[in-house]
């Protein structure tokens, strides 16, 4: 009798435990999502509705401010510029840390250790203490494109870690592999092509990642090296709308969704590959 | 094979670019920084060489820089506090959690693929002192004496700061631990369980050894980049009111960019080198880990 009391008494604490977790949980996973549903709402409706009802459902869908915000603040251009920088960043990134990662990874030479670890002591150091002689020193190639300036050092700035990923993966893929094709009369440069880069395709998804977020998502150096709001990228382009924070909510937030969105989808079709991608630098580190 | 891992012009041809590049655009600018630092010098006219006069005006003349060295500290420790403990609360919450781990761990990592930039401006609104969702939602609670204009008040500002650093950044951190934690084997939980051992307990003995390896790089991860902040900042208070919530690097881009007081700006930047620098190695070698493997 006891027994089955005992029992009964441990069910029902074993239940309120799991409701008091579950709470705990959603509620904090409401104050994760909330704000983001908020802001939508906030960018389709006018701000006299907003201040009647601030947190509730809106009771308009007025998604013109959307084609204000892309086309007449010329938010669009702002976009095309960041994805422009981004991809291009990446690309160079990556053929920068494929290579030299081949020669530190596999090719065998004096200080090859030592290169190594002057490529990973960038990893250490805070970037922002080259932003001052960068910028004097860039300005000649700012005077005939500011991206392209900023694209250089945002692309050393992927490098380290890029290196680090790539040389360690590289590290254990078995030479017999290449040993067989130069024995055939491969060339070093072909089996790297064809053996080497096809073979490190899970750590180059890793770098791509890794390396777009980072200059999607740059301020400081962006503040300082595009002035000009053509040449803008996303995060300074929606920094433009700060100017009308006082005033009018809607485009600002408007703004700050089309800020969100690519990450969004992005996130849900690919979202294993980007948190293994995101975590993986420190987690090797 | 060997001969060809040791040609020299095929070594040359891949690693002198990235290296040329490297040594460009990190070392030789952190050198230059350092001998601007030592200068007054506003661009257009040449560097004057003026010593260590930067510096002994930093600590002895320039409050804003002392309030920034501080606030630089309080952030980071501030910001260890608020997540790491959560996040390995949520993180064990998670572990043992029978359905929808999957589902609550994507929503919590998703805010750290935002731009710091979209995130602060959005919390700008939630901070908003009339329509903002604290405030609104506290004057919903008849909780009005405790509304505040956040992000303008000298007392908040930074703390406001910190806490949208940490709702972007604490999934992050959870995700890692639970990497961690992925190699303990779900029966171990259970076995504990049997064994009557408490929740507790079994975070204490069986989690948080495996885990500790883990909370060390969220730690170094969490310093390093509170000692360098400047996104959240710029953009939530602009170091305001009164500079009560400046930092470093935004001192840095102030003095330099605004002021154009370059060598001033330099010598911040190397003092925010050092200080990363010197607190990331001591944190390394501080924390000592011993392997665990279960």
């Amino acid at each position: 009798m006891s027994r089955i009391y005992f029992d009964a008494h441990d069910r029902s604490l074993h239940i309120l435990k799991n409701i008091l977790v579950y709470g705990f949980l959603v509620t904090i996973g409401i104050t994760v999502v909330y704000p983001l549903i908020w802001t939508f709402f906030g960018s389709v409706r006018d701000e006299t509705q907003f201040s009647l009802n601030p947190w509730g459902l809106p009771e308009q869908l007025d998604l013109r401010v959307y084609w204000e915000v892309l086309v007449e603040f010329g938010l669009a251009r702002n976009i095309m510029n960041s994805l422009l920088m981004s991809v291009v960043g990446v690309v160079v990134i990556l053929w920068l840390a494929l290579t030299s990662s081949y020669a530190l990874a596999r090719m065998r030479w004096k200080g090859s250790k030592y290169v190594m670890a002057f490529f990973l002591s960038g990893i250490m150091i805070p970037v922002h203490s080259t932003l001052i002689p960068l910028y004097v020193s860039l300005r000649p190639v700012s005077r005939v494109d500011e991206r392209l300036a900023l694209m250089i050092p945002y692309i050393v700035f992927g490098l380290p870690i890029a290196i680090f990923l790539i040389s360690s993966y590289m590290k254990s893929i078995p030479l017999s592999l290449e040993e067989a094709a130069v024995m055939e009369g491969c060339t070093l440069i072909r089996s790297f092509f064809n053996i080497i880069i096809p073979m490190t395709t899970p750590v180059i998804a890793t770098v791509s990642i890794f390396s777009f977020m980072g200059i999607w998502n740059e301020l400081m150096f962006a503040l300082v090296f595009l002035q000009r709001s053509v040449v803008h990228t996303l995060p300074l382009g929606i920094l433009r709308f700060t100017g009308l924070y006082t005033t009018q909510w809607q485009p600002t937030m408007a703004a700050i969704v089309i800020a969100m969105i690519p990450s969004l989808i992005l996130y849900s079709i690919l979202q294993e590959k980007i948190i293994g991608g995101m975590t993986a630098g420190s987690l090797k580190g | 094979m060997d001969k060809m891992l040791r040609n020299p012009y095929t070594i040359a041809f891949f690693i002198t670019p990235a290296f040329l590049l490297f040594l460009f655009v990190i070392p030789i600018p952190i050198f230059q920084t350092f001998f601007y630092s030592l200068t007054s010098w506003n661009v257009i006219s040449d560097p004057t060489w003026i010593g260590l006069d930067n510096y002994r005006q930093l600590f002895t003349q320039d409050p804003h820089f002392v309030k920034a060295l501080i606030n630089t500290f309080i952030f980071a420790l501030g910001s260890f506090l608020l997540q790491i403990p959560f996040a390995f609360l949520i993180a064990n919450l998670l572990l043992r959690l029978k359905r929808f781990t999957g589902v609550f761990r994507s929503i919590f990592f998703f805010p750290c693929l935002l731009s710091a930039t979209a995130v602060s401006l959005l919390w700008r609104f939630i901070y908003h002192p009339n329509m903002g969702l604290i405030n609104s939602a506290l004057n919903f609670l008849s909780l009005e004496g405790l509304t505040k204009s956040w992000l303008s008040n000298p007392n908040t500002a930074l703390y406001a700061v910190m806490i949208t650093v940490a709702w972007q950044w604490f999934g992050y951190h959870m995700v890692i631990f639970m990497t961690g934690a992925s190699s303990i084997p779900k029966e171990l939980y259970e076995c504990a369980d049997l064994e009557g051992a408490t929740g507790w307990q079994s975070v204490r003995y069986i989690t948080f050894p495996l885990v500790k390896s883990f909370i060390k790089i969220s730690t170094v991860l969490i310093t390093a980049s509170s000692i360098k902040a400047f996104d959240s900042i710029y953009i939530l208070t602009g170091g305001g009111p009164n500079n009560a919530s400046t930092v470093l690097a935004l001192q840095m881009y102030n003095r330099a960019f605004k002021q154009m007081k370059y060598g001033y700006g330099s010598a911040i930047s190397v003092l925010l080198m050092i200080v990363a620098i010197v607190i990331v190695t001591i944190l390394q070698k501080a924390i000592k880990i011993e392997e665990v493997t279960y």
